[in-house]
C-alpha cells in the first residue's frame, strides 16, 4: 500500500472534488433569485449551519499553517485556538439575533445592506464593501496560491503524471471553486463547506491519535522532548512571550464577530431561535478540527528534536512531511482532502461575500439602485473575482502574501466596531463608522507595508492586526460619545431594542 | 444600563490601548523573544526578555482588560431587560472565574521561573496544563448560558411575534406604496 500512497492521496481528492462539483450541480436547480444565491433564501438547517461557520472559520491558514506555526513558535499558537471558540461566543451573542432579524426586516443579502439601513448612510455601505473587497481578494489570492501549491507537490509524487506547472495547478483548483460556486452560489458554498467540515472533523481526529502513537510516551513524551531543548515552548506563552500571545488572543478573540464570511451565514438559517444550537456546533467542530494543529505542530518539533526526523526547511513543510512519513496513506488521503476542504470552503465564502461586494453593494452606494440582472451578474462577479484573484496569485506573490496577512485584521478592524458593536449600541454615528473603517484600512496596510519594507516590528510580537483593532474601536467609542445621538428609523430602533 | 456597559467597554480600551502603548515605548531589545533555534532553522526559542517581571505586569493588565472587554460584549447582546441583576450576576461570575483562571496560568509560570523542571498536570508543565484542560473549555460556560437563557435573555417569544406583526405591516406598505 505504501507505494500507492501518492495515488491514494490523489484518488481522495479526486473524490472529493468531484462532490463538490455534484453539489455545485444540485445547488444550481435550487439557486433561483439573487436571495438564494448569496443568503440561500434565508433557509438553512442548524447542522449546515454551524459546520458552514466552522469550516468558514479553518482556513489553509489553520489547517497548514497552524501545525507549522506550532512547530516554529510551540504553544504560542494556541492563544489563536483558544481565542476562536470565545470568539464565537461574542458573535453569537452580538450578532446571532441581531443580523436574522435585520436581515429578515430589510430583505439584505449582503453585510454592507444592514450597515446602510443601520447608520442611514450610503458612504458606510461603500467603505464597508470597499474593506470587504480588499480582504477578499487578498485572502483569495493566499487561499488559491495555497492550493495549488498543495496540488503541485501531490501531483509531482505521481510519476506517471510528469512535470505540471503552478499555472495549471492555479487553474484545476480554480476551476473546481468557480464552477460550484457560479452555479449554486451559497446553497453550493454552505452545503460542501458541510462536507468539508465533517472531511476536516473526522481527519483531524484521526491525525490526533496517529500523532500521539508516533511519538514514544505520546504527549507526555513530545512535551518532556519540547522542554529538554527549550522549556519556554511548552510553556502556556510558547518562544513569542504573553504580550504577543495575548495580542493573537484578543484579535482572534474579538476580531471573529468581525469576519464577514463567518458573520453573513448567521443571517442564512431558517429560525432565529437555531441560533443556540449552532453556536455550540461550531465551536465543538472548530475545537476537534484543532487537534490536528496542535498534535502535528508538537510531535513534528519532538521528532526533528530527538533527531527521528530530519530537519525542516520551513515550517509549513510541518503537516504535509507529518502526513506523508507517519500516517497511513489512506488516513493521508482524507487529511489532504481536508485541507482542500479548509482552503476550499473559505475561499468559497470569500468568493460570496466580495461577489455581494460587488455587485449588490458598490452600485448600491454609487447609483443608489441595484443592478437590473443582478443574478446574472453575481455570477459574473464569482468567476471575475476568482479570475482576479488567481492572477494575482500567480504574478504578485509578494503582494498577495501581504493582503493575505491583511485580511483578518482588517475585517476585525473594520467590521468589529461597525457591525458588532453598532448593531447593538444606538448612540454610535455613521461619522464614527466611515472613520472607524478608513482607520483600520490606513493603520493595517501602513504596519504591514513597513513591516516587508523597513522589516519594522511592533515591539514584544504584538500583532498589527491588533493595534489597529483597538485604534478603531477608540476612535468609534470616542467619536460616537462626543456626537449626538443620531435618529435611527423607527424599524431598525424597534429590532435594536429587541 | 447599556449606555453604562458602552462607557465600561470604552475604559477597557482606553486601558488596553495605554498597556499597548506603554509596551510599545519600552526598548526592544535583540533578542527578546522569539530567537531561531541554533541547531534547527525553522525552530524558534524562548529570548531572554520573556521572563521580564515588568512586561509579565503589563501582560498581567492586558489579559485582564481583554476578558472584561470580552464578558462586556456578550452582554451587550443581550436584550433590553428590566433586572439586570440575575443577568449581571451570571455573567460577573463568569467573567470573575475566566479572571482568575487566567491570573492562575500566570502564576503557575511565574512559579517555573527559571525555567527548569516545572510541576507536570496531565503530562503538561501545570501553567500549560490549566490553559488547555481549563482557559480552553471555558467559553462551554457561556455557550450554556446562551442556549439555557435563549428565550429570557436573548429574545423573547413575543419579541417574535411583535417582529413578526412588525414584517406583516411592513410588507403591507410596501405592497401600498408599489
Amino acid at each position: 500500500m505504501e507505494e500507492a500512497r501518492g495515488t491514494i492521496v490523489l484518488v481522495a481528492i479526486a473524490v472529493y472534488m468531484a462532490s463538490c462539483l455534484a453539489i455545485g450541480l444540485w445547488a444550481m436547480r435550487r439557486t433561483k433569485s439573487t436571495r438564494d444565491f448569496f443568503v440561500a433564501g434565508r433557509d438553512l438547517g442548524i447542522l449546515v449551519t454551524g459546520l458552514a461557520i466552522f469550516s468558514s472559520t479553518m482556513s489553509g491558514f489553520g489547517f497548514v499553517g497552524g501545525p507549522g506555526l506550532v512547530y516554529r513558535m510551540g504553544l504560542s499558537v494556541m492563544w489563536i485556538i483558544i481565542g476562536i471558540p470565545i470568539g464565537y461566543c461574542v458573535s453569537f451573542f452580538l450578532l446571532g439575533k441581531r443580523l436574522r432579524l435585520f436581515g429578515e426586516l430589510l430583505d439584505s443579502v449582503s453585510l454592507p445592506d444592514v450597515v446602510a439601513a443601520r447608520y442611514r448612510s450610503e458612504l458606510c455601505r461603500f467603505l464597508a464593501a470597499l474593506a470587504i473587497l480588499l480582504g477578499v481578494i487578498g485572502y483569495l489570492g493566499a487561499q488559491i496560491l495555497a492550493m495549488a501549491t498543495i496540488l503541485q507537490d501531490i501531483l509531482e509524487q505521481n510519476p506517471w503524471m510528469g512535470d505540471i506547472s503552478l499555472f495549471h495547478c492555479v487553474f484545476i483548483s480554480s476551476a473546481v471553486l468557480v464552477f460550484y460556486c457560479v452555479t449554486g452560489g451559497i446553497i453550493a458554498s454552505v452545503y460542501t463547506d458541510l462536507v468539508q467540515g465533517l472531511v476536516m472533523m473526522v481527519a483531524a481526529v484521526f491525525v490526533f491519535f496517529t500523532a500521539m502513537h508516533t511519538f514514544e510516551g505520546g504527549f507526555s513524551g513530545m512535551v518532556q522532548t519540547i522542554a529538554a531543548d527549550d522549556a519556554g515552548a511548552v510553556g502556556p506563552w510558547g518562544t513569542v512571550g504573553m504580550l504577543g500571545c495575548l495580542s493573537w488572543f484578543f484579535l482572534f478573540a474579538v476580531g471573529s464577530a468581525g469576519q464577514p464570511h463567518v458573520i453573513t451565514k448567521m443571517m442564512m438559517n431558517r429560525r432565529i431561535e437555531d441560533a443556540r444550537h449552532i453556536l455550540p456546533l461550531s465551536a465543538i467542530g472548530y475545537t476537534l478540527s484543532a487537534l490536528l494543529i496542535i498534535s502535528v505542530g508538537m510531535v513534528m518539533r519532538a521528532l526533528v528534536l530527538s533527531g527521528s526526523h530530519a530537519d525542516l526547511d520551513h515550517s509549513d513543510a510541518a503537516a504535509p512531511q507529518f502526513l506523508q512519513t507517519y500516517a497511513h496513506p489512506v488516513l493521508a488521503g482524507i487529511v489532504f482532502a481536508g485541507l482542500f476542504a479548509a482552503i476550499m470552503s473559505t475561499a468559497d465564502a470569500f468568493l460570496n461575500v466580495g461577489a455581494a461586494a460587488l455587485v449588490h453593494d458598490m452600485p448600491r452606494a454609487i447609483l443608489g439602485r441595484s443592478l437590473v440582472h443582478e443574478l446574472f451578474w453575481a455570477r459574473c462577479a464569482t468567476a471575475a473575482l476568482a479570475l482576479m484573484a488567481a492572477v494575482f496569485a500567480l504574478y504578485t506573490q509578494d503582494l498577495v502574501a501581504l493582503l493575505g496577512a491583511f485580511g483578518w485584521g482588517t475585517f476585525a478592524a473594520a467590521l468589529v466596531p461597525v457591525v458588532a458593536i453598532g448593531l447593538n449600541w444606538k448612540r454610535a454615528t455613521a461619522l464614527a463608522a466611515n472613520v472607524a473603517i478608513i482607520t483600520s484600512l490606513l493603520v493595517n496596510f501602513v504596519l504591514k507595508l513597513s513591516s516587508r519594507i523597513t522589516g519594522f516590528e511592533i515591539p514584544y510580537a504584538i500583532d498589527g492586526g491588533t493595534v489597529s483593532l483597538l485604534v478603531s474601536l477608540l476612535l468609534f467609542f470616542l467619536i460616537s460619545f462626543c456626537s449626538r445621538q443620531p435618529k435611527l428609523d423607527p424599524d431598525i430602533e424597534a429590532v435594536m431594542d429587541m | 444600563m447599556k449606555m453604562k456597559l458602552t462607557w465600561m467597554l470604552f475604559g477597557f480600551v482606553v486601558a488596553m490601548c495605554l498597556v499597548v502603548g506603554i509596551a510599545v515605548s519600552r526598548p526592544n531589545a535583540e533578542g527578546g523573544y522569539g530567537i531561531a533555534n541554533a541547531s534547527h532553522r525553522a525552530m524558534l526559542c524562548t529570548g531572554s526578555q520573556q521572563d521580564d517581571g515588568f512586561v509579565r505586569v503589563l501582560g498581567c493588565l492586558m489579559g485582564l482588560f481583554q476578558l472584561s472587554f470580552l464578558v462586556g460584549c456578550l452582554v451587550l447582546g443581550l436584550r433590553c431587560l428590566k433586572s439586570w441583576r440575575a443577568l449581571a450576576g451570571v455573567f460577573i461570575v463568569g467573567a470573575v472565574i475566566y479572571m482568575a483562571v487566567f491570573l492562575l496560568i500566570v502564576a503557575f509560570d511565574l512559579k517555573n521561573v527559571p525555567r527548569q523542571t516545572p510541576a507536570m498536570i496531565l503530562g503538561f508543565p501545570a501553567a500549560t496544563a490549566i490553559m488547555l484542560f481549563v482557559f480552553w473549555p471555558m467559553p462551554l460556560y457561556f455557550i450554556v448560558v446562551y442556549a439555557a437563557t435563549f428565550w429570557h435573555w436573548v429574545i423573547t417569544r413575543d419579541d417574535m411575534q411583535r417582529f413578526q406583526a412588525w414584517m406583516v405591516v411592513r410588507s403591507r406598505r410596501r405592497e401600498h406604496e408599489n
